[in-house]
């Protein structure tokens, strides 16, 4: 695989069947990388292998790391992703340093002795990495978190990264939830699942002179027009371009779709990039696809939705399970990728799925 | 009658002490007698026999010394005990993600015979979980799920067995230390301020 030419914009969506990764060229070697995830079984982050693959050196190019949100599958290996991105400024969700959000954190921190971990080491690891770089950002709606003035790149393209989501009250609508799952004393410690909705994600608009992209992260939809994509569109603080690339929030689900992000702040057509998720509840659902396909002629899916596989033992454990009526499922070992190119100034985006 | 003299569905049991009492002061499920001084049980009830139970606070005191204990959650602990191989058995750690309506979906890692160097994810009905450990059944519970053969009466049955972990209980000292550590940690952490001003 070769690296982009320097004047050329990529937009890589890692997706497994289970966890997503976005990065995006800016142009000049300069990347951002969006959340993490690890091909099964591995702790080397998808995205970091996917740079080398390319022959970049993420340590020195990777400008931004950001953590959308608190989720499994957008975090595993994102501790790692951190710290091999030295140069990186890192971005969390200004949720992340609520006192509710941290209590939250403290109360899983001890170790469990379980294979399983404490659910909470990547993020408290994240933080330990943040503590020694001198910029660190907090993701908020409407908030510049990246510019790179146009002399100071080859294209000639003024380059912005900003953060849309959440909104304040967004934030403080999040910290009360999560004060609900914040363990009381004398309750049987157990490991942290992050259960929590996702309307405190942070959703990305990228622009590279009039080249824009939106990525959004699992932001969802929420009855409160003052959170969720009601408040992105409503904004008039952000910026009011329309993006080309889409990455679709919260894998392609009813509950992140906003018919006014079609309209307000996308061009006709985009390329839509989603990840699918496969657990209880599968996403994209059928009827999810159809209602893009509706909107755009380019959806991409970086793996099938429901492409767990059925794990075979050997047959003695076969035997077993069948008699007790239990399947066992793997996330496949193929890391599922859609790569979007586009010279700056050129018509079309080139784009092509990829398994690594 | 002594312990050295059981004899448990074919199998000779060499009793310790400990073992001696518990089967003395329980009533075990009586199969046969074939001979005298020979007495036959069913493998179930001596696995629940010898196994070491706590033993319960005394709620009543008398002049001679002697005590009322609450009785030893015999059938409870039979549920939870994981019964002697007579095969192969298969081990998965497990980590409960989701809870629906009659199932709960978990996240495995086989810790002993599978070879499985990956995580499976499996769905399980919410009955396989014993009523003792339903109290447990919570996203992020940590259990054992084991399958396996086991005789029973000279009868080789397979069983699945799933035993949640029952581990310490959060404290009020411990939440706020590991809360304080943790809060100075992210006070550690220099955050540029926001700029807002679009140019879009």
């Amino acid at each position: 695989m070769t690296r982009p030419a320097l004047d050329e914009v990529e937009v890589t969506v890692i997706g497994p069947s289970y966890g997503e990764s976005v990065l995006v060229h800016l142009g000049d070697d300069h990347w951002i990388i969006v959340d993490s995830v690890a091909r099964q079984g591995q702790t080397r982050p998808a995205a970091i292998e996917y740079l080398h693959s390319i022959g970049v050196n993420p340590q020195h190019a990777v400008k931004l790391v950001v953590v959308t949100h608190w989720h499994d599958d957008h975090i595993r290996g994102i501790a790692n992703t951190v710290q091999i991105c030295a140069a990186a400024t890192v971005c969390v969700p200004s949720s992340f340093t609520g006192s509710e959000f941290l209590s939250f954190l403290a109360a899983h921190a001890d170790p469990l002795a379980s294979s399983f971990g404490t659910g909470v080491d990547e993020l408290r690891q994240v933080f330990e990495t943040m503590r020694t770089r001198a910029e660190n950002r907090l993701g908020l709606a409407d908030t510049r978190l990246l510019q790179i003035p146009k002399h100071a790149v080859s294209h000639q393209c003024h380059v912005e990264i900003w953060s849309l989501s959440p909104s304040a009250f967004q934030v403080t609508e999040s910290l009360g939830k999560i004060a609900k799952l914040i363990p009381g004393f004398g309750k049987t410690k157990r490991r942290a699942v992050s259960t929590a909705e996702n309307d405190h994600s942070i959703a990305l608009w990228i622009s590279i002179g009039d080249e824009c992209i939106l990525l959004g992260g699992d932001l969802e939809e929420t009855p409160d027009a003052r959170a969720g994509w009601s408040a992105v569109v409503a904004s008039t603080a952000r910026p009011q371009q329309k993006a080309s690339v889409f990455k679709v929030p919260h894998h392609g689900s009813e509950t992140g779709h906003n018919e006014n992000v079609w309209t307000d702040m996308l061009h006709a057509d985009p390329q839509a990039i989603l990840t699918p998720w496969n657990r209880a509840g599968k996403l994209p659902s059928p009827a999810d696809i159809q209602r893009l396909e509706a909107r755009t002629k380019h959806v991409h899916l970086t793996a099938p939705p429901a492409d767990l596989s059925r794990v075979k033992h050997n047959h003695e454990v076969e035997k077993l399970l069948r008699d007790f009526g239990i399947r066992t499922y793997r996330e496949p070992r193929e890391v599922g990728i859609v790569r979007a190119r586009k010279k700056l100034g050129a018509a079309d985006w080139v784009v092509e799925r990829m398994a690594s | 009658m002594t312990a050295s003299a059981l004899k448990f569905s074919g199998l000779d049991v060499d009793t310790d002490e400990q073992n001696q009492t518990a089967v003395r002061r329980l009533a075990f499920q009586e199969l046969a007698e074939p001979s005298a001084g020979t007495r036959v049980f069913s493998r179930a009830a001596v696995a629940t026999a010898v196994t070491p139970r706590p033993v319960s606070t005394p709620f009543a005191f008398f002049s001679d010394g002697s005590s009322l204990r609450a009785p030893s959650p015999i059938g409870l602990r039979a549920w939870r005990a994981i019964p002697t191989s007579a095969g192969k058995t298969f081990e998965w750690e497990g980590l409960v993600l989701e809870i629906q309506d009659a199932s709960f979906s978990a996240r495995l890692r086989n810790i002993k015979g599978a070879k499985t160097d990956y995580d499976e994810v499996a769905e399980f009905d919410l009955a396989d979980v014993p009523p003792g450990d339903r109290d447990l059944l919570q996203p992020g519970g940590i259990f054992r799920w084991v399958v396996g053969l086991e005789s029973r009466s000279g009868t080789r049955q397979r069983y699945s067995r799933i035993v949640f972990r029952r581990l310490p209980a959060w404290t009020s000292r411990s939440l706020k230390k590991s809360e304080d550590e943790l809060k100075a940690l992210v006070s550690g952490i220099q955050w540029i301020k926001n700029d807002a001003t679009s140019t879009g």
